[in-house]
């Protein structure tokens, strides 16, 4: 068999489920293979290992094997602790890119000092990266149409050809069970219920979890009317 | 009043972005000022994604996994693991330009009474949607 180099891409950050992936990717694997990791704060394994210096290899590079793997389905979370930003905003450039870019093509935005009020800003960035993230395929696909080209839109791929992404029946599970459990203390209060769950820009966690727990959901392809959530009335 | 824009709140950062504040308190405050009933506001975010995966998610995972590495043996590539029609497949990496699926409102919202659609789903696959 050809040796095979592989690597596991996560979509955004991770999801439950994700383990389960990695440990069958390993125990399916011929040999040992290796994986990104991070050290300590927001997934800096691929931005930050330099490849020439063994202690940050040590320190972002972590070998898989079935030995470190056969249990990491049985925990939440995940082990990978990454987490979604916009990769032309994270360091200067890669250490491990700087050798196949130009000078002048290194500028990824700021510069990361690693200190407590860069950790910050950091941890407010994702959100703002992905509306940008957005705004700029939204630029592309415009630019795209301009110059005579066809853009995926219009070849009919229209959204992605799957039904389920990993670790969805985890968040509803979850939102169902926090929604049940907050069931006694919300009533016997007299209260009203607000949850939140993630969706900014697709309401399916919304949506399914108001499916199984029968309450009422906002999601973000639709604009409610606030007089009409709001009137009891209306229940 | 249709729709609500989230209040920003704090300084401006270096890039001249406040602070959003929560979706939740917001609408929390909105309730408190209109009718006068306390609220009770819940942030899950972070506990749905960090939780121990369930059999579902567990079970699609591993399989997931295995696709993937069967096709890696059988030389393909540019592929992912998926479920389409309620089944085990491999299909294109989908481009991100097409951004987020969003939920078919006419055939899974209720806009009148701000739940789910749950009539009229004989057919579909487990999960309500097709690919």
């Amino acid at each position: 068999m050809p040796r095979l180099r592989i690597g596991i891409l996560t979509g955004g950050g991770d999801v439950p489920g994700l383990n389960s992936v990695i440990k069958e990717v390993t125990y399916r694997a011929p040999k040992t293979i290796a994986r990104f990791t991070v050290s300590a704060a927001a997934g800096r394994g691929l931005t930050h290992v330099n490849l020439d210096d063994p202690a940050s290899k040590e320190n972002y590079i972590r070998p898989l094997s079935r030995e470190n793997t056969r249990t990491i389905d049985r925990f939440g979370g995940t082990v990978l602790h990454s987490s979604r930003t916009n990769h032309r905003r994270c360091a200067s450039c890669p250490v491990s890119l700087r050798r196949r870019f130009p000078e002048e093509r290194r500028d990824m935005g700021h510069e990361q000092t690693g200190d407590r009020q860069s950790l910050q800003a950091e941890t407010r960035l994702p959100d703002r990266d992905r509306r940008r993230r957005h705004a700029e395929l939204r630029r592309e696909a415009r630019q795209t149409r301009r110059q005579g080209h066809r853009h995926p839109e219009d070849h009919g791929q229209r959204r992605p050809q799957h039904e389920y992404c990993i670790g969805f029946s985890t968040a509803i599970t979850r939102a169902t069970a926090a929604i049940g459990d907050s069931a006694a203390p919300i009533g016997s209060h007299e209260r009203i219920g607000i949850f939140r769950v993630f969706g900014r820009d697709a309401g399916y966690t919304a949506l399914y979890t108001a499916y199984v727990t029968a309450i009422r959901c906002c999601i973000p392809e639709f604009t409610v009317n606030l007089e009409k959530l709001i009137d009891p009335a209306a229940y | 009043v249709g729709g609500y824009t989230v209040q920003e709140y704090g300084d401006p950062d270096a890039f001249g972005h406040r602070r959003k504040a929560s979706v939740g308190e917001a609408l929390s405050i909105e309730i408190r000022a209109r009718t006068g009933e306390e609220s009770i506001v819940s942030d899950l975010t972070y506990d749905l994604r960090s939780g121990e995966a369930d059999f579902v998610d567990k079970m699609i995972a591993t399989t997931f996994g295995n696709i993937a590495m069967d096709a890696c043996f059988d030389g393909k590539s540019g592929l992912m693991a998926a479920l389409v029609n309620g089944c085990y497949t491999l299909v294109e990496i989908p481009d991100p330009k097409l951004g987020p699926r969003r939920v078919d409102i006419e055939t899974m919202y209720n806009t009148d009474r701000y739940r789910p659609n749950y009539g009229k789903k004989f057919g579909l696959p487990i999960f309500l949607t097709h690919a």
